[in-house]
């Protein structure tokens, strides 16, 4: 067959591949890119894996019977304190706490008389958090720790009217952080120097935790009522005693925030003054 | 005969005043006025934190023989006189406090009394205290009535599972015998496991011994301990027999400790999953929060990672914005009508009559589909702890 | 009855616009952009001093943009249901009223679009969205659902404008400006109203009208799930997909009748959009009223019912507290009076069913700011509620958005016609033959008489 010469019509179909594969010959290696980058955001170059070799499972258990708010000691919450100076958290213009990451509140118990309740992020397993973070900027890592990454948080707050404990804070203008805070490196696991615009929370220190540290809260509670602990390997500690950690939820009548959500929270809390308690749900950390 | 039977009998009298019952606090340590002296203090300076039975305070057992006997005399004294900041306040008079020296040794003697150890154990500040072996623990042993006789101490010996896997079941057995190597049947012997949390630096090291279980020795004088670790590594356990009055009529007093060491081998089994989400049935078992799938490794693991409702959503997209290309492709087609018919009747030329609107249309509006399903296809993973 | 215009007429009132605007157009155009000059100012301040410059705070960190987002993507739904759904079912009615309710969607949702962005932390990374975007995320589907229906609503105003514009490039020549007649000419891709591209063009309409339906649905559906995907009073509530969609048609059927009596009245348009048209609309507007009375009330009531912890304080607040000032004014001025006024014969017209309008439109934005704000004020945790008092920077941002929507309608109106003419024009001459066939009952031929059929008989019974 004797091929026909281009018509019109072929023409026109060519000139609109062409100009198409034209403009989108560019977008395939990125697209490729994408591709194989197509993992969650970290400390740059790497997964988010924890240097140290044991894979945790990070837990936090909070004994309700020991903590008194500091109010024997007369002084402000030590665990918020440590927490702000260790972070070196933004403050208000005149230095007053306006971010709290760990809050320490003040609960009624329904026979009268008040309670403390130390809060701080639950690390939901669930957390509705992650699920609702356009950009992926809030994520949860292999220990079960929920980061942000603030190189990409775009400042929806989304996050924020997710969350059903209240435990995201906003840098909504210049953060009012210490000098010194200008000369960190930043890294999702201590996110210092803080930027204008991106959601901060707790982050179970996770940059003590990978240095074979106990987060800072658990370290400044002169009570010794924050027990940090892992899931895998069954263990808490309050920096002065070890425990084994099932015995020690079961024991305890140990129970979560606000259960019902679903949100799997990994802060345990044991009651002693007459708070609610949901029964034993605590059959995730057996074998 | 008689002489020494009434002198024994007489012995076994002041041993019966004297034997500990373990709960009660009682009187009586051979000093009767310092340990008296003692609980009054105790009374009335002690107790409002610690309680009447000194159990009130957790992290301060101090009813409890084995932490006392951690402690070991020096330790309790030196607990009361500086203090425990910043909870307990120092006592001695040198820091501050109001007791003398003599009212703390009191209040210490008052507490070895209750906790029922004899003055001769009281001294050592290790965690491993040697089985007693002395002369006095030989009169305590009543089982030959004939003559006190110098006896052998029990001895207590901990044998840990060999070939134990982290996660396995392994039975640590610790065998109580009696100097005279019988058997001693329904002790209570309590196993732990010496745990260093946060190894690495220093700072942040945590080291104690948590109490992993108990057991009661059965007629061969074995106690057996199943017990399922959840670390590897070379661990130390721990045996513990505190001396309490056996069925056997025997009083022992001390700590007698065995330890062995149990090498755990890791096969990298994990024991806690998150099960966050729920399941959906598909071909790849996947969930809204993307749970991981239980198959191995598929060899394309970003096309296997393409969940579901990405591609439902992606169809959708690439659906309706197909029909846009078609639509602008329609708009083409209206214009070259007009080229068509125009390039005869006018004298312009074929170049003139078309427009480029149209395929502009067409690559912008491909152009900003694939953008969005890309988007779809190549969003990030966030739950990295459901992998 | 509609009166018989002549072509010209149609052509030269809907096109007068283009060619000259009176000195009343010119102050109000300046006027609208002195407001939007300053919201400009006020997003410079807000992007130096960071979201710090409004009043929103940890506590209550969704405000006015947010209230303003949904706002505007509501009255969006107006040119779907206007073009798609009237079109899709045959009523002719529609053909005056569809260029000016396109015309509003395309502009809602690109001044709604803009709101977002007013309301990130981080405006400088909105790309992010593309480059890492989730598709599990509430924004993201939004985003995809937002610009297909920008996309298709763009292409949906363009594709019934071509044979006008080709009116345009051919009434106009030499009389528009040039940058006008060469904007007429690229865009008319060379329309000559040849049965060909009639049909091609027919083809491409219906099909939009038919997907652009589903997509419009969609669009407000995942903006309220924006909120009810997450676990708060008030938000908790598997209803608002529907509930929003209804709220929205319901916004948008008033925007449609404000911005029609607006443009009736200084284009003088009154011969074609008559108070048929009006009271058509308000029929619509006073079913969707029911409607979203009915859906208001399911979400009040089984939430009021059981009183569950969080809910009941958001009721008392609602009901009876703080935000109670709010919650009763939309409910009473935005929802029973304007169903009173267009149900009710002495305000049955046209300026009646303008009031009504504007009422509904105020009091669909009262009820936006009662579904974000006062849920944000109920504490999840024993902590103190925080307050929220918008600033200058928030409140100027809202009348610059406003103002940019009006100006961008005013623009629109001096380039391209503001009603459709072809259409308008086709549904003039069907009803013409519809007209004449009524008038002209008798048949081509004439019948004999019957005395010259059967004239015998008649004088035989004489």
């Amino acid at each position: 067959m004797v091929p026909k010469s281009i018509g019109r019509r072929q023409f026109l179909k060519l000139m609109g591949i062409g100009g198409a594969t034209a403009l989108l010959a560019p977008a395939v290696p990125a697209i490729m890119e994408k591709l194989d980058r197509n993992k969650a955001p970290g400390p740059s170059g790497s997964t988010g894996k924890s240097s140290a070799k044991k894979l945790r499972q990070w837990v936090m258990v909070i004994d309700l019977k020991k903590c008194d708010g500091c109010s024997t000691l007369g002084d402000i919450p030590q665990c918020t304190k440590a927490c702000i100076e260790g972070h070196m958290i933004p403050t208000g213009p005149n230095g007053e706490w306006v971010q709290k990451w760990i809050e320490v509140l003040k609960e009624e118990l329904p026979g009268g008389g008040n309670y403390f309740l130390p809060v701080p992020c639950q690390q939901c397993e669930n957390a509705p958090c992650v699920n609702v973070c356009p950009v992926g900027a809030s994520y949860t890592n292999e220990e079960g720790i929920v980061l942000i990454d603030h190189r990409r948080c775009i400042g929806c707050r989304l996050c924020m009217a997710a969350c059903p404990y209240s435990r995201r804070f906003f840098n909504w203008g210049e953060p009012n952080q210490p000098a010194q805070a200008k000369f960190a490196r930043y890294s999702p696991e201590f996110p210092v120097p803080y930027i204008k615009g991106t959601v901060v929370k707790c982050i179970f220190c996770a940059h003590n935790t990978h240095n074979g540290k106990l987060p800072v809260c658990v370290q400044g509670c002169p009570m010794n009522a924050i027990y940090f602990g892992d899931l895998e390997e069954d263990v808490a500690t309050n920096k002065v005693e070890i425990v084994e950690l099932s015995k020690f939820l079961a024991k305890n009548n140990a129970y979560r925030l606000k259960e019902e959500l679903g949100t799997q929270p990994r802060v345990y809390y044991l009651p002693g003054h007459g708070e609610e308690f949901r029964g034993h749900n605590f059959e995730r950390t057996k074998a | 005969m008689n002489m020494r039977i009434c002198l024994v009998a007489l012995f076994m009298a002041l041993l019966g005043a004297l034997s500990p019952t373990g709960a009660a606090f009682a009187a009586g340590d051979g000093s009767g006025d310092a340990v008296a002296a003692g609980k009054q203090l105790f009374s009335t300076k002690c107790a409002m934190c610690h309680g009447a039975a000194g159990d009130k305070v957790p992290g301060a057992r101090l009813a409890s023989p084995e932490w006392l006997s951690n402690k070991g005399d020096d330790g309790v004294i030196q607990a009361i006189s500086k203090g425990k900041l910043p909870m307990m306040p120092a006592q001695g008079k040198a820091q501050g406090g109001t007791l003398s020296d003599d009212d703390i040794k009191a209040i210490a003697r008052y507490l070895w009394n209750a906790a029922g150890i004899s003055p001769e154990a009281r001294g050592a500040d290790t965690a491993q205290v040697s089985p007693v072996q002395s002369a006095n623990v030989d009169k305590l042993n009543s089982a030959n009535t004939e003559a006190v006789q110098v006896a052998v101490a029990p001895s207590l010996s901990l044998v840990a599972p060999t070939n134990w896997y982290r996660g396995a079941e392994g039975a640590l057995s610790a065998s109580l015998t009696t100097g005279a190597g019988q058997p001693m049947k329904g002790e209570n012997i309590t196993f732990y496991l010496d745990y260093d949390f946060f190894i690495g630096l220093d700072s942040g090291r945590v080291s104690d011994s948590i109490e992993i279980g108990r057991a009661v020795t059965d007629e061969n004088g074995m106690a057996r301990l199943k017990y399922a670790p959840r670390l590897a590594g070379d661990l130390k356990f721990e045996a513990r027999y505190a001396g309490v009055t056996g069925t056997n009529g025997t009083v022992q007093s001390g700590v007698l400790v065995s330890t062995a060491a149990g090498k755990i081998e890791d096969d990298g089994h994990r024991f806690y999953r998150s099960d966050a989400g729920i399941p959906m049935p598909s071909l790849v078992h996947y969930s809204l929060v993307e749970t991981p799938s239980l198959s191995p490794a598929a060899p394309f693991k970003h096309l296997t990672d393409l969940k579901l409702p990405a591609l439902i959503l992606g169809l959708l997209i690439a659906g309706i914005w197909f029909t846009y290309v078609r639509i602008a492709y329609g708009i083409l087609r209206i214009s070259r009508v007009y080229a068509m018919s125009h390039v005869h009747s006018t004298k312009e030329s074929f170049e003139q009559t078309r427009f480029f609107l149209p395929v502009l249309l067409m690559v912008v509006l491909a152009i900003f589909a694939l953008t969005l399903l890309s988007i779809i296809f190549t969003s990030p993973d966030t739950h990295l702890n459901l992998r | 009855m509609m009166k018989m215009s002549s072509k010209n007429s149609l052509e030269s009132t809907v096109l007068q616009p283009i060619l000259k605007v009176g000195k009343g157009y010119t102050i109000l155009a300046l006027f609208l952009l002195s407001v939007v000059l300053l919201g400009v100012f006020a997003f410079l301040t807000q992007l130096s001093q960071g979201l710090a410059a409004t009043a929103m705070r940890d506590k209550i960190f969704w405000g006015i943009y947010i209230v303003n987002f949904v706002f505007f993507i509501g009255i969006s739904h107006a040119g779907t249901l206007i073009s798609a759904i009237l079109r899709v079912t045959n009523a002719g009615w529609r053909t005056p009223i569809t260029r000016m309710a396109e015309m509003i969607t395309v502009v809602a949702i690109m001044v709604g679009a803009t709101q977002i962005l007013f309301d990130q932390g981080r405006p400088d990374r909105i790309f992010n969205l593309f480059l890492y975007g989730r598709y599990q995320s509430p924004l993201v589907w939004d985003l995809l659902s937002i610009s297909t229906y920008l996309v298709g609503s763009c292409m949906y105003l363009y594709l019934p404008l071509i044979p006008d514009l080709a009116l345009c490039r051919d009434r106009l020549a030499g009389q528009a400006s040039r940058f006008k007649l060469a904007i007429y000419r690229v865009l008319a891709v060379g329309w000559t109203g040849a049965p060909e591209q009639k049909k091609l063009l027919e083809r491409a309409i219906s099909v939009m009208a038919i997907i652009i339906i589903p997509i419009a649905i969609s669009v407000h559906t995942v903006v309220s799930w924006v909120f009810s995907m997450t676990l708060r009073p008030g938000w908790n509530s598997t209803l608002f997909g529907p509930y929003f969609v209804i709220g929205a048609i319901f916004s948008g059927i008033a925007s449609i009748i404000i911005v029609m009596a607006i443009f009736r009245k200084i284009f003088h348009l009154e011969q074609f959009l008559e108070e048929k048209h009006f009271l058509k609309l308000g029929t619509l507007l006073a079913v969707t009223n029911l409607a979203y009375i009915y859906f208001t009330l399911a979400e009040y009531l089984t939430m009021g019912y059981k009183l569950a912890g969080e809910d009941k304080e958001l009721l008392t607040m609602l009901f009876a507290g703080s935000q109670a000032p709010a919650f009763w004014a939309f409910l009473v001025l935005g929802l029973f009076v304007p169903l009173f006024m267009v149900v009710n014969k002495k305000t049955r017209n046209i300026p009646g069913l303008v009031v009504a309008s504007a009422l509904v439109n105020v009091g669909m934005w009262i009820k936006r700011f009662v579904i974000v704000v006062p849920t944000l004020q109920v504490p999840l945790l024993p902590f103190d509620v925080g307050i929220y008092r918008p600033t200058w920077v928030e409140w100027s941002l809202t009348a610059g958005s406003f103002a940019g929507f009006a100006l961008l309608f005013m623009l629109f109106a001096r380039i391209f016609p503001i009603m459709s003419i072809w259409e308008v024009r086709e549904e003039l001459e069907t009803e013409k033959e519809k007209e004449t066939e009524k008038v002209i009952e008798v048949p081509a031929q004439p019948q004999p008489k019957w005395t010259e059929v059967f004239p015998a008989k008649r004088e035989e019974a004489r």
